[in-house]
Formats: structure tokens, sequence, C-alpha cells
């Protein structure tokens, strides 16, 4: 299974996590978003990023 | 005491704040040049969010940002804008939040469409958060 999840907190602040996406598509599809959501304050890859899939986080702020 | 507090919003899709706006009881006035603060005083944008039905609320312009295609908010806190912080929220939150999950709405749908996911949206009503899930197997 592969899902992206997008979190806007209260503040309008939002958080794009990227799971189980194999290949170099978890960055295509948060560099899409980023550049309609706002601009990236931090982009960290989780510890499943360097298995099988690819799993990432990039908070955005807008 | 009185001043301009500009909020860095970085708005690209006046039709999304536009549907933000709506749902808050605010009005976004296209091409109004001017800004209404403090004392009858008006500062320099591009155009207007007002709230409706309240002459005395102060407004907030919408200014072009350094990068020349987005817009951040300039507005006057003061006595809370008289009627403005009760519908924006405190440094416009709700505006912001409003706007921030209309557009990743907006991506999620596109993305989706393309990438042939399913859309899944939640609210939290405990934390005020917004959840839009893409799930794809």
């Amino acid at each position: 299974m592969e899902e992206i999840i997008i979190k806007i907190d209260k503040k309008g602040k939002s958080t794009v996590t990227v799971n189980g996406v194999k290949g170099g598509s978890c960055a295509d599809l948060t560099k899409r978003l980023e550049s309609s959501l706002g601009e990236i304050v931090s982009d960290k890859k989780t510890s499943e990023f360097y298995q099988e899939g690819e799993s990432c986080e990039v908070r955005i702020t807008n | 005491m009185s001043h301009i507090t500009t909020i860095n919003v970085k708005v690209k899709d006046l039709n999304i704040l536009e549907q933000a706006a709506n749902k808050l009881g605010l009005e976004l006035v296209r091409g109004q040049k001017t800004f209404k603060y403090y004392n009858g005083r008006t500062g320099s944008c591009e155009h207007v969010l007002r709230v409706k039905n309240n002459r005395n609320a102060y407004e907030i312009g919408l200014v072009k940002d350094k990068d020349g295609v987005s817009y951040n908010f300039d507005t006057d806190f003061f006595s809370g804008g008289y009627g403005l912080v009760d519908v924006v929220g405190q440094n416009c939150e709700k505006i912001i939040n409003g706007y921030a999950v209309g557009v990743a709405k907006k991506s999620a749908n596109e993305i989706a469409a393309t990438w042939g996911a399913t859309v899944i949206e939640e609210y939290n009503e405990q934390t005020g958060e917004t959840q839009i899930t893409l799930r794809r197997y």
C-alpha cells in the first residue's frame, strides 16, 4: 500500500508524509505538493527510506 | 499602539482564498488598492479581504511578496481590528488554515487523478487538524 498523508494544523501549517512509495517517486510527489502548499521548512527521510519502499516526511509552511 | 502587521502567508491561488474567506464571512475585493486600518488610515495593497456586514472592522491588504507571485497579509490587530480578529482568528489563523486546507484538497485531487489513488479527508474537532490521505494499493 502507498500513502501520502497531508496534515494541516489549526494554524495552517502543513506536514506531508509519504509511505511505501518505491523508486524516486517520493521526492517527485512531495515536490508537486510543495509548489502549491508553500515553502519547505524541513525534510527528513524516515527509517523506512532505505528499505524496500520509501518513506519521507516534509514540513511545509505557507 | 496601532501598527500594521505583515503575515507571511504566500497566497498563490486567489480563487481558493476567496472560497475560504466566504466560509468565514469575509469577502475578497479584487483590485482594491488600499485597505483600511487604525483611525481611518489606509495602506497600499493589490486586493482586500474585508468582513461582510461590518464596516467598522479593519481590513486585510493582500501585498505582493518579494517573489513577485504570491501575496502576504498586511493588517492591524489593534483592539481586535474592531471585529476582524473574531472572524479571521488570532494572527489570521482561521483564514490561513482555510486557505491551506483548500490548497491541499485541490493538490490531493490533482495528484490522485494521475496517480490513481483514493482521497480520504478527516477533521479532528479537538485539535482543529485536517488530514487528507491519498491511498493506492
